[in-house]
């Protein structure tokens, strides 16, 4: 007889369990890469920097990036959760609404067009693509919309539309100004490498905020996900709820990709895996979704830096790598049930 | 617009439109409800009883006309005040994967607990009371998916129960279930009805069981209410040809004297 939910300690367990990964991500992140700095060493740098190469490559180098991975991925994956809570569809992740086409697109015009641009204005170009995309998706699917409302499949279909959209306007420009188009290339693969605390600042507002207020509506999204009736029924206001949501969901996603480009399967498949360890419960299963993401993207980048050493590969495509296959095994196992 | 029966009926309509776009589905309905009645909806696919029922549980916007719960405008009370009166079970509902009878149970207390929900007592009574309505008390920590299509549905009554309202509506409750299973959700649904007072409004689709359960029929065609009344007087022949196109033989139920149909030929 199979139960639902866990008792107390399990999830004691489980909580435990993804706080010690984060940690022991966030050493190897500081300790490896290029160089290879012991982990005493690293311990004894975090707390009293000294004027050593070591220092430097821990506080400027992989501490910045490392947060910023933490973060993006803690991001991503919790903008996932929430889509697919709100559109009750377990593939919706935060590409479905175009904002990764969106911030990539912005991305590379940035680089192309406006190379000269001060570094600081590249963020915030990049968060506003990801926001207007989202947004241009979110007006198609709501201007042929009939009575019957704004349906997650309309969404979904306005999203698919705008991003392969922007995703030919993306590799036109990159075909139209080749030489211009290389500098975004490894940007446009999703990286952290070489990311500052001053790109650290730009987003973390933002994304911080959004956490802590996607933490407080977890039980609002419990409400949604049992659809649009039920939630109405039980007294719910479906319509501002889900925009709310829909919203919070596109301000994370926008948040991480203007600083790391756009990386996929992040916010797909860390929330199956957070949901499948603790239920179907968002006040439980959202912040084990924060944690694993943040957890998972460092232990990618960590892999990014070693896996072709001294040479970095972009992180997303080792996400994509690694996540291809566990694609494949959620979708037989929807399949199985269906 | 307030009559005085209103204010005794637990939901009525007046000049009630509902539309998709353009095409109306009701074109004006006058309608009332009696209080502490099990009343069944019937009607041909398409009359548009499914549509009125959630009309009635403010699931749908209206096109022109309202909906009043005891002489109020329904879509101007809060709507959380709307769910701790009014319970509404639609058809087929699918819960996330994953989530146990329990925890679906404990969503019928949402209109009744704040902005950051505490589980108090009377919030606990009546989950208890609500799983043990419905039998599913043993199934409490069940997910949902493990269950049979009877239980299931009971877990959603219970859910809908949690709510402590005094009207349940109920779209269909026996629409994919085995024989027994139907008459375990319509004798529930009776004995809430007979033991706490419960309105209760349902759109069925056997029109037998409609007229062994209910207290009221409303049979609907072309989006207009053809006949309300008791189930003996309501189901004649007449009805049959003009509503449903049918030829039937109407014998007594022993159990009840209520009529019993026989469908032998079509109509049209």
């Amino acid at each position: 007889m199979r139960k639902a939910g866990l008792p107390q300690s399990g999830r004691v367990l489980i909580f435990t369990g993804a706080w010690l990964l984060l940690l022991l991500a966030l050493l190897a992140s500081l300790a490896l890469g290029a160089s290879e700095i012991p982990l005493t060493r690293v311990a004894q740098l975090l707390f009293a920097p000294d004027d050593s190469t070591d220092s430097l490559v821990v506080h400027a180098l992989r501490l910045p990036r490392t947060l910023v991975a933490g973060l993006a991925g803690a991001a991503l994956a919790v903008s996932g959760l929430l889509l697919q809570g709100v559109t009750r569809n377990p593939l919706a992740d935060p590409g479905i609404l175009g904002v990764e086409a969106g911030g990539a697109c912005a991305i590379l015009v940035m680089v192309v067009f406006f190379p000269a641009a001060p570094s600081v204005l590249f963020v915030p170009a990049a968060f506003l693509g990801g926001v207007l995309a989202a947004a241009a998706a979110y007006s198609a699917a709501h201007s042929a919309a009939n009575s019957a409302g704004l349906t997650p499949l309309r969404l979904a279909l306005a999203g698919v539309a705008v991003a392969s959209l922007l995703g030919a306007a993306t590799r036109s420009v990159q075909i139209l100004f080749e030489t211009r188009a290389q500098g975004a290339l490894f940007a446009l693969s999703g990286s952290v490498a070489g990311r500052t605390w001053e790109q650290l600042w730009q987003v973390a507002p933002w994304l911080g905020l959004g956490l802590v207020l996607a933490l407080l509506f977890a039980a609002r999204v419990n409400v949604l996900a049992l659809g649009e009736d039920i939630a109405s029924s039980l007294g719910a206001r479906t319509a501002r709820d889900s925009a709310v949501l829909t919203a919070l969901g596109v301000v994370l996603a926008a948040g991480s990709v203007s600083v790391v480009g756009p990386i996929g399967f992040v916010g797909l498949l860390v929330p199956h895996a957070a949901r499948a360890l603790v239920g179907a419960d968002h006040r439980l299963s959202l912040p084990l979704t924060a944690l694993l993401g943040a957890a998972f993207l460092i232990l990618a980048d960590v892999a990014a830096r070693v896996v072709d050493r001294p040479a970095e590969t972009p992180v997303g495509i080792l996400v994509a790598a690694a996540g291809a296959p566990f694609f494949v095994l959620l979708a037989r196992r929807i399949g199985r049930r269906a | 617009m307030n009559r005085p029966e209103d204010l005794a009926s637990p939901l009525s309509t007046h000049d009630l439109k509902l539309a998709y776009g353009t095409s109306v589905i009701v074109p004006h309905l006058n309608l009332s409800l009696k209080a502490g009645q099990v009343t069944s909806i019937i009607g041909p696919n398409g009359c548009g009883k499914s549509t009125v029922l959630r009309a009635l549980a403010r699931l749908r916007p209206v096109s022109g006309g309202n909906v009043t719960l005891y002489g109020q405008a329904l879509h101007s009370l809060p709507s959380k005040e709307v769910a701790r009166r009014l319970a509404m079970l639609p058809q087929g509902p699918v819960a996330p994967e994953g989530l146990s009878v329990e925890e679906l149970v404990w969503f019928g207390r949402h209109p009744h607990q704040g902005r950051f929900p505490v589980r108090r007592p009377e919030d606990r009574e009546a989950v208890a009371w609500a799983l043990s309505q419905t039998g599913m008390t043993i199934f409490g920590r069940r997910p949902l998916e493990a269950l049979s299509g009877g239980q299931r549905q009971r877990a959603w009554i219970a859910m809908s129960l949690a709510q402590q309202t005094e009207i349940l509506l109920l779209d269909e409750p026996t629409t994919y279930l085995d024989l027994s299973h139907q008459l375990e959700v319509l004798q529930l649904a009776q004995r809430l009805n007979r033991e706490q007072g419960k309105t209760v409004v349902m759109v069925l689709h056997d029109l037998n069981q409609a007229v062994r359960y209910s207290d009221e029929i409303i049979a609907m065609r072309d989006g207009e209410v053809y006949a309300q009344g008791r189930p003996e007087d309501v189901l004649t022949p007449a009805l049959l040809t003009d509503v449903f196109g049918l030829k039937a033989h109407l014998l007594s139920d022993p159990d009840t004297g209520r009529p019993y149909i026989i469908p032998y030929a079509l109509t049209r």
